[in-house]
């Protein structure tokens, strides 16, 4: 029976090296992608497991986030080859038109694949968008339902016997 | 949009304080993570050194945003990006006669301007403070307090400088008394081994200790709040002295930073940096400021996220300074009537009584 918790299977995996061969076994690749990739090999042969049923688990990325993933690795290995120059602008770019939803899962892939540049930037693209904003600007633009007992109330009492019931929202 | 509350902390712990008392409102699960002791910790670990100003009865947080790193020109601090800090019941901090004394870890220490005025010890963010009685010692005089952090023992300390005076000349001194904060009972560290050039609001925080400069002795004091004792630092070979000198200490990423400048001479400011805590050899003059301003002390503050630094000229002005395009540019307190006080200080949601 497959594994049905683990997002990748070894099929998966292969596919995963293809992608990092294609970006050269790239040192920012092969540092980080790879790395944990043989570690979770390693781990699974360690403790007696079948090659042949290897899963590794990798965050659950969508082809277009892995693309984006591996945009960004492409690049920092390029500029941090030529001259280690900042490529803030780049970065700027990068992530500038972005969704909010992408940006989460950009997030999200910076940090279980521990690649600390992109997970600051999507964190402070994240935050950016926060900036000077009211609670209620905030609910839209990360789509958060109003949590039900937050509605104004029509009476006056209602609002009363709220804020008692529900100190924190006016604290 | 679901994501793991502790990818959620991750994210909004980056946030200027400002920013997040608006995110506690936006929905209860936000409201539990901001609220976490956790958060809180994560946040400080995080925060920048940003400035506190004290103007026309109201302190307030002045947070160096996104928006002042991407602009070439002089930011006006207004209004708009000044956050009113919480009162405190205890004591007004806005009045007049209240002098604050010291920051450390997103805490201040803050008493009235009186000898044996009880001190404070208060987060500005939360509205949080905790009260340290002085106890009076016959014939000293004290005249000056400094707030440290142990790390070891997770505990805020108020340390208080005593001397004794006759006829105005001091006769005995320099003493020492300690106090944790919160035990209500002051211990004796004794006195110093040098004099040191006592405004500890100018004293950067770093490596556990308080810095203070020594003019006489050529050198730096520290004073470890975790052993609790002073240990002088080496300065730069660099002479230095009160008379044609002004000396200020300060820190870039937790590096002691020493300033040199001669008041009224348009000679550059000199900024030196121990890459090596504790060696003297690993001075090195890191910036050279073409003199904008006459102030005293200069407090090198941080880095900024486009590469500039910021330093703290006396309590009046701040300057950005881009060691690339060797250019400043001004950061200006907007104050149309009264004089405003900046010190540096670190946002902080941490609580003092555990």
């Amino acid at each position: 029976m497959e594994k049905q918790q683990t997002p990748f299977g070894f099929h998966k995996l292969i596919f995963i090296l293809l992608i990092l061969l294609s970006v050269s076994m790239s040192a920012l690749g092969r540092d980080i992608l790879s790395d944990i990739i043989e570690l979770k090999i390693e781990s699974h042969i360690a403790s007696g497991g079948n090659f042949d049923s290897v899963t590794v688990e990798l965050p659950n990325l969508t082809g277009k986030t892995l693309a984006k993933v591996i945009e960004y690795c492409k690049k920092h290995e390029e500029s941090s080859e030529k001259t280690g120059e900042l490529s803030e602008k780049w970065d700027g770019e990068f992530i500038g038109g972005v969704e909010v939803g992408m940006l989460m899962d950009l997030f999200l892939a910076g940090y279980e694949l521990k690649i600390k540049g992109l997970n600051d930037l999507a964190a402070s693209r994240i935050g950016g968008m926060m900036l000077g904003k009211t609670p209620e600007e905030i609910r839209v633009i990360f789509d958060i339902k109003e949590d039900p007992l937050c509605k104004k109330s029509k009476s006056p009492k209602e609002g009363e016997r709220f804020a008692r019931d529900n100190p924190w929202a006016f604290q | 949009m679901e994501l793991p509350d502790l990818i959620m902390m991750d994210i909004l712990s980056r946030l200027p304080a400002k920013s997040i008392f608006s995110c506690r409102r936006v929905c209860k699960s936000w409201r539990n993570i901001l609220l976490d002791p956790h958060f809180a910790k994560l946040h400080l670990s995080r925060a920048p050194v940003d400035f506190l100003l004290k103007s026309e009865g109201t302190v307030f947080l002045a947070e160096l945003d996104e928006e002042s790193c991407i602009s070439n020109s002089d930011v006006h601090l207004g209004r708009k990006s000044l956050m009113s800090c919480k009162t405190c019941n205890g004591i007004n901090i806005g009045l007049k006669e209240i002098e604050l004394c010291s920051s450390c870890e997103g805490m201040l220490c803050v008493r009235r301007s009186k000898r044996w005025s009880p001190y404070h010890v208060y987060n500005p963010i939360t509205g949080e403070h905790v009260v340290v009685q002085q106890t009076v010692r016959a014939s000293f005089m004290p005249i000056d307090c400094a707030l440290g952090f142990s790390r070891r023992a997770n505990e805020f300390k108020v340390m208080r400088f005593l001397v004794v005076t006759q006829s105005r000349t001091i006769v005995k001194g320099l003493e020492v008394d300690i106090q944790t904060v919160g035990s209500n009972s002051w211990r004796s560290i004794g006195e110093t081994p040098y004099w040191p050039h006592l405004s500890s609001i100018s004293s950067p925080f770093l490596n556990g200790a308080l810095h203070w400069i020594c003019y006489a002795a050529q050198m730096i004091l520290s004073f470890d709040f975790d052993e609790e004792h002073f240990q002088p630092i080496p300065t730069p070979s660099q002479h230095f002295d009160n008379f044609y000198h002004t000396v200020g200490l300060g820190s870039l990423e937790g590096r002691l930073c020493m300033c040199y400048h001669k008041p009224h001479s348009t000679d550059p400011l000199d900024i030196w940096v121990m890459n090596n805590y504790g060696v003297k050899e690993s001075w090195t003059k890191q910036f050279v400021i073409d003199k904008i301003i006459d102030a005293f002390p200069f407090q090198p503050i941080r880095y900024m996220n486009n590469g500039e630094i910021l330093v703290l000229c006396g309590h009046h002005a701040a300057i950005c300074y881009n060691p690339l395009r060797r250019s400043s540019r001004y950061i200006k307190f907007d104050s149309s009537k009264s004089t405003i006080f900046a010190l540096p200080h670190i946002p902080s949601f941490i609580k003092l009584q555990k």
